[in-house]
């Protein structure tokens, strides 16, 4: 059953703002700008060493795809700091997420209505893979799928692209999107804060 | 040039001479590491001391080396990793295909 609305003013919900931080999409902004809202997550809330560390990380390689691969003169990025995560999103107005994985060439917003519950291979090394799990033509949210062959990782198979492996592995949960009524590229990212902070096997 | 070379008999100590290892510098990176293993070297220590932060396009530029260097029956080790770049090898695994040294003095008596 559907709570009525006037029972919300008994839910003691913390009132987390929004903090927005413009990026030119200039590499001498990178480390300053990165620094900058970390600065602010750390005055917002009280992350451990382990999660500054990863957001320093996110942080870094959401700005240098920005720069990379953005097109745009600049994009924005929406931080907001919890008390139990940490939520950074990227968004820019520039070209769409393109994937050539396997022969195939992923460009958002990808066609047709059935691409819902797929996932795509985007690289990997032969011990783990960087996938992409579809939600729609518009979503897709990355994670990585460990131990596919047991020792069959060598060096010549190592990927040379770790933007994207750097962030989903940092965080808790890594998606992009495209808005079709914006035509806006978001890239979030979200980190769990403490000691909810997602450990890795190494 | 970012590297700063030394020789030591058949090794090579190259040390980055910048603080942002990122993608402004990757190409130059890469192109300066391949002109070493091209030159005969056969064990390069990129020492990283200098390094407050490395971002993708540069360890893309390192790994493109190692697998260039293993062609040529040569070795790339690192050193002087801070702690954040030391937490991006071991996140992306990187740690198990290059060996790990505190120093290049350590790394050059391990060779």
């Amino acid at each position: 059953m559907q709570p009525r609305l006037k029972h919300c003013k008994t839910i003691n919900m913390p009132v987390v703002e929004t903090s927005k931080f413009v990026f030119g999409n200039k590499a001498e902004q990178l480390y300053p700008l990165t620094m900058e809202i970390l600065g602010h997550i750390e005055n917002e809330v009280a992350i451990d060493e382990e999660t500054a560390q990863k957001a320093r990380m996110v942080l870094i390689e959401l700005l240098t795809n920005a720069i990379k691969h953005g097109g745009a003169a600049e994009c924005t990025l929406e931080v907001i700091a919890a008390e139990d995560k940490v939520i950074i999103k990227k968004s820019d107005i520039g070209e769409a997420l393109v994937i050539r994985s396997e022969g195939a060439l992923y460009q958002w917003p990808l066609p047709g209505v059935h691409q819902g519950g797929r996932s795509i291979t985007i690289y990997g090394d032969g011990i783990c893979n960087l996938k992409g799990s579809l939600a729609n033509s518009r979503r897709v949210r990355f994670f990585i799928e460990e131990n596919i062959k047991p020792n069959a990782g060598e060096i010549r198979n190592l990927p040379e692209h770790f933007g994207l492996m750097i962030i989903t592995r940092a965080c808790q949960a890594f998606e992009y999107e495209f808005d079709i009524a914006t035509c806006t590229n978001n890239f979030t990212a979200t980190l769990a804060v403490g000691l909810q902070t997602k450990k890795h096997t190494v | 040039m970012i590297l700063k070379t030394q020789l030591h008999a058949d090794a090579v100590t190259a040390r980055v001479e910048i603080k942002e290892a990122n993608l402004t510098v990757a190409d130059t990176f890469k192109a300066e590491l391949l002109a070493l293993i091209d030159g005969g070297a056969k064990y390069v220590v990129v020492d990283l001391e200098k390094v407050v932060y490395v971002d993708s396009s540069f360890l893309g530029a390192l790994v493109s080396a190692l697998k260039h260097a293993i062609t040529n029956k040569a070795e790339i080790v690192v050193c002087g990793l801070n702690k954040d770049v030391l937490g991006l090898f071991q996140l992306i695994r990187l740690d198990k295909a290059f060996k790990i040294y505190a120093t290049a003095a350590e790394a050059l008596q391990n060779h």
